[in-house]
């Protein structure tokens, strides 16, 4: 049989063995291009890529350095930092509460957020989490709305209220955030606090799977299989989208 | 035939340049003229996840709509039709089937060994790759052993006590991942590779030239967080754009007549973050790209009759193929497609440049217009027929035996013989994990809930039914339909009431003095009907009363359940998320959210359990209808000729109304008698 490809008869041995050399010392190559003394960047979204999941010392330093400036963006990054290590939520507390006391509205949603779960050293609070949570959704934060909008849903520090968490998850879903789409469609589906209208509720599950919510997708999915949604069953494209969920459940859209 | 000797220097020269980076440019000076032209079409496939072959390993059937062996043929024919070509692969290629598993999990790969997409992809002459998020899926030792890499990270041995394993023979890269141990990128970040082309001089003649093509490597900086397990404390990554404006100079320096970008995301031009997870409209906006390869979304781009909001951005050209001016392309998934850029170059005396005049971007698909599909390459199914059928024996291979058929035919009237497993199988998996990692919940008990996944909407043959006998691989796809993960959330005794309110939704509301016949289920869909299967925990479900107030007599242990009582709960992904509408289950109440898939821990449960049995595994009814009488049948449907079933099960005052329900859906109909 004749091959279609290019080189198919010709052993690849030698290239193989030159590549896999290569590789040996591939990384010492590259060593003299990337330094990571000196030269940190001012940016603290870079710097808090370096010093959370890179642990540089000297990044977190550099950090702390421009947090004591006084700069908010560096006060709330400090403040993620210190949560995402674990350990320090009483000081993260104390940087996000500066940074939002300074204007900054993603401060105040990860402020909120601390507040309404608690962590160690930081008592549940949920009227206060969902206190900050409103400063930054007013002030037009996707993430904060989504928040929001699950504790009204819930009663998390405000009274439970369908409408008011359809309003806030709306907030979110305009702005794309895939879980607001996915909730926004729930109630839409459901009539909670919005009229019933499985169109609207069809075309919010489509978007929020196309922004790889996985259980937006199998939404779909069971949608297709079932002839749910005002679609027509179709076998083929149930399956489809059952392979899309399994895809999408490896990297699935983050929650705000 | 010429194109043989190409690819076998091709390879040997990217060595090369994996090692130097290629030195200086303008090699060409000397025997190319000025003004000579060239054609180079770059080749792009992308999400590929080890399909090699047309075939679904679930269904154990052909499935011609996807495949690498029909992309190659779409490889064959732009090689003929293009004169220059350099094959390109975007990432997302060593995982996503049962082969990838059986070669990462089930039987792992040598390290003397290629895995089987990697043979392919030498078979068709690759130039190079980049790396996608699922690259991560099975973690760094897997990925540095099949990539012919040796990371060096704080969880592996030093590379220098490392063995050199066999990889891919075209050079992976990847600017954005760098080690948290050494502060130095995972792989090689580009690569420049000399790409001998046939070319026209000014004269008309045919000349032979070298364009040096660097390619470059970006994947999501959300791998951070999607696989958390392996790469926390081991790598980190930077912003797309940092490394680009990093990178591409050097390339540029090094001599690079073009840079293409392989960016394993789409397009987002939402304010530029470090971390963002689509990536490759900022790249775009890097001075000094001239192509972009990318992948992620699962879309087609080009496409003028798309509809998706990432092609609808200001500077993004769906039909032309271009993101702010440079020319880019996504070849959709599964080998569906075969991206090409075409360029058409021109040597100016130092160098090649563009001519952007010439420039065609298309996604060619593997479907005919007719809806047929291109014939298979015949060699790939060939190189790979050992794994291919390993595979296919992986799954058929019995992992246990059941004492009894488990079947879903009547679920809705209190049968758990295909749910108790799921039920137990989740419970002690997150049991098990709340022991070893979540001491704060240590004391609270573990209950777990699933629902009949196939309930009969399709017909008869839409149940779940799994024969006595051997059980194997591919029967937890049936006591399983769908691919969620184990999700664990903590609730009040009054959430658990709730979500059985929700649950009972699937009953119609029965008037007890009616004398007609009345349908038992409703319309609310058995994927929502929740059940508990455990001694542990009791209720009635009374079809009397309206939705909302049916959940009778709810228990634990014997008492009744405190509302207040906190329980952690194993479900789903689906469920804990707020797939249903079930109060209070919205993300909010979950305490673990694990990677692990329900079938897979299921599959993991029979494997320790070994002979599945009805007494231990099939027949816990934590549930059942509160008695009564009433004047009129009641009734629902099921599949024909199971009544033995449900007897089988210990279900009473079940009885056959119609052998064939009338529906054309070969299903029966059934009545309940609700005071037994």
């Amino acid at each position: 049989m004749r091959s279609i490809f290019p080189g198919k008869r010709n052993p690849k041995r030698l290239a193989a063995a030159l590549l896999s050399a290569a590789m040996a010392v591939g990384g010492v190559a590259w060593a003299t291009h990337v330094g990571q003394a000196g030269g940190l960047p001012d940016d603290p979204l870079q710097l808090q890529v370096l010093a959370g999941a890179g642990r540089q010392d000297k990044a977190f330093a550099r950090l702390e350095s421009l947090a004591g400036d006084g700069a908010p963006v560096a006060q709330r990054v400090l403040g993620e930092v210190l949560l995402s290590r674990g350990e320090q939520a009483t000081a993260a507390a104390g940087w996000l509460r500066r940074a939002a006391e300074g204007g900054d509205t993603a401060a105040a949603f990860v402020l909120g957020k601390l507040y309404l779960n608690g962590a160690p050293g930081v008592a549940r609070d949920a009227p206060q989490g969902a206190a900050w949570l409103g400063v930054a959704a007013r002030a037009g934060h996707a993430g904060a709305a989504y928040h929001l909008g699950i504790a009204y849903r819930n009663g998390y520090g405000v009274d439970a209220s369908d409408v008011e968490a359809a309003r806030w998850l709306a907030a979110s879903a305009e702005r794309g955030v895939p879980a607001a789409l996915f909730m926004l469609a729930n109630a839409y589906r459901e009539g909670a606090g919005v009229p019933r209208n499985e169109g609207e509720a069809m075309r919010l599950y489509a978007e929020a799977a196309e922004l790889e919510h996985p259980e937006a997708i199998q939404t779909l999915a069971m949608a297709y299989r079932n002839g749910e949604l005002g679609l027509a069953p179709d076998e083929a494209e149930a399956r489809h989208y059952v392979m899309e969920t399994a895809h999408a459940l490896k990297h699935p859209a983050l929650k705000p | 035939m010429s194109r043989s000797r190409i690819s076998l220097a091709l390879g040997a020269v990217v060595a090369g340049c994996a090692l130097s980076g290629c030195g200086s440019g303008g090699s060409d000076a000397s025997r190319v003229p000025a003004g000579t032209t060239a054609t180079l079409a770059l080749l792009e496939t992308t999400d590929l996840h080890t399909n090699v072959m047309s075939y679904d390993y679930f269904k154990l059937a052909e499935d011609k709509s996807l495949g690498f062996e029909r992309t190659a043929t779409l490889i064959a024919e732009a090689r003929k039709e293009f004169p220059n070509t350099l094959l390109l692969d975007n990432g997302d290629t060593i995982q996503g089937t049962a082969l990838s598993d059986y070669q990462a999990l089930v039987k792992p790969l040598a390290c003397t060994e290629t895995l089987a997409m990697y043979k392919v992809m030498n078979l068709a002459g690759y130039a190079g790759g980049g790396i996608g998020n699922h690259e991560f899926n099975y973690g760094l030792p897997f990925l540095s052993q099949v990539t012919g890499n040796r990371f060096s990270v704080g969880s592996m041995a030093e590379p220098a006590a490392q063995p050199t394993c066999k990889g891919p023979n075209f050079p992976l890269v990847l600017a954005n991942v760098l080690s948290v141990k050494t502060g130095q990128p995972l792989f090689q970040p580009y690569a420049i590779i000399d790409k001998t082309v046939t070319a026209t001089g000014p004269d008309g003649k045919a000349v032979s030239g070298t364009v040096k093509v660097g390619i470059i490597g970006f994947t999501p900086p959300t791998i951070m967080s999607w696989d958390k397990r392996w790469l926390d404390g081991q790598v980190f990554t930077t912003g797309l754009k940092e490394a680009a404006e990093k990178y591409v100079p050097e390339m540029r320096a090094k001599g690079a007549d073009l840079v293409v970008v392989i960016s394993h995301g789409g397009l987002d031009n939402s304010t530029y973050t470090p971390t963002m997870e689509n990536g490759s409209y900022h790249l775009s906006t890097v001075p000094g790209v001239d192509a972009m390869l990318i992948g992620h979304s699962h879309q087609v781009f080009p496409n003028a009759t798309s509809t998706v909001a990432q092609f609808k951005l200001p500077g993004v050209d769906k039909v032309a193929g271009t993101v702010n001016g440079v020319p880019t392309v996504m070849a959709n998934y599964w080998g569906k497609h075969l991206g090409v850029i075409k360029l058409g170059l021109s040597f100016d005396g130092a160098k090649w440049v563009i001519d952007k005049t010439k420039t065609v971007v298309q996604a060619r698909s593997a479907q005919n217009a007719d809806k047929t599909y291109v014939a298979v390459a015949p060699e790939i199914s060939a190189a790979v027929a050992a794994e291919h059928q390993a595979t296919i024996d992986y799954v058929k291979t019995p992992i246990g035996s059941t004492d009894f058929q488990m079947s879903s035919y009547f679920a809705d009237v209190g049968e758990v013989g295909a749910i108790e497993l799921v039920n137990q199988a989740q419970a002690d998996y997150v049991a098990r994990y709340v022991a070893a990692n979540l001491p704060q919940y240590a004391s609270l008990p573990v209950l777990s809930v699933s629902a009949p996944f196939k309930s009969g909407f399709a017909g008869g043959s839409d149940y779940t039914d799994v024969a006595q006998g051997s059980l194997a691989i591919n029967n937890a796809a049936d006591l399983y339909l769908y691919p969620n993960t184990v999700h664990a959330v903590k609730v009040t005794g009054a959430d658990i009431k709730n979500w059985l309110e929700t649950a009972a939704r699937r009953f119609n509301r029965i008037d007890p003095t009616q004398t007609a016949q009345q349908e038992l289920v409703g319309g609310f869909p058995g994927y929502n009907f929740d059940v508990f299967s455990s001694p542990d925990i009791k209720y009635e479900i009374d079809v009397t009363q309206p939705t909302g107030s049916r959940i009778v007599n709810l228990s634990y242990k014997g008492a009744a359940i405190d509302p207040a009582r906190e329980f952690i709960v194993a479900t789903n992904n689906y469920r804990a998320s707020g797939g249903g509408s079930f109060p209070g289950l919205d993300g909010s109440k979950t305490i673990y959210a694990s990677p692990d898939a329900n079938r897979d821990v299921l599959i993991q449960y029979i494997k320790t359990l070994k002979n599945v049995t009805r007494a231990a595994n099939g027949s816990d009814r934590s549930w059942s209808f509160r008695k009564v009488a009433t004047a009129g049948p009641v009734v629902f449907h099921s599949a024909q000729g199971k009544l033995a079933l449900a007897q089988a099960a210990g279900i009473g005052g079940v009885s056959v109304v119609q052998a064939d329900d009338g529906s054309g859906k070969s299903l029966a109909l059934y009545a309940i008698d609700l005071s037994r």
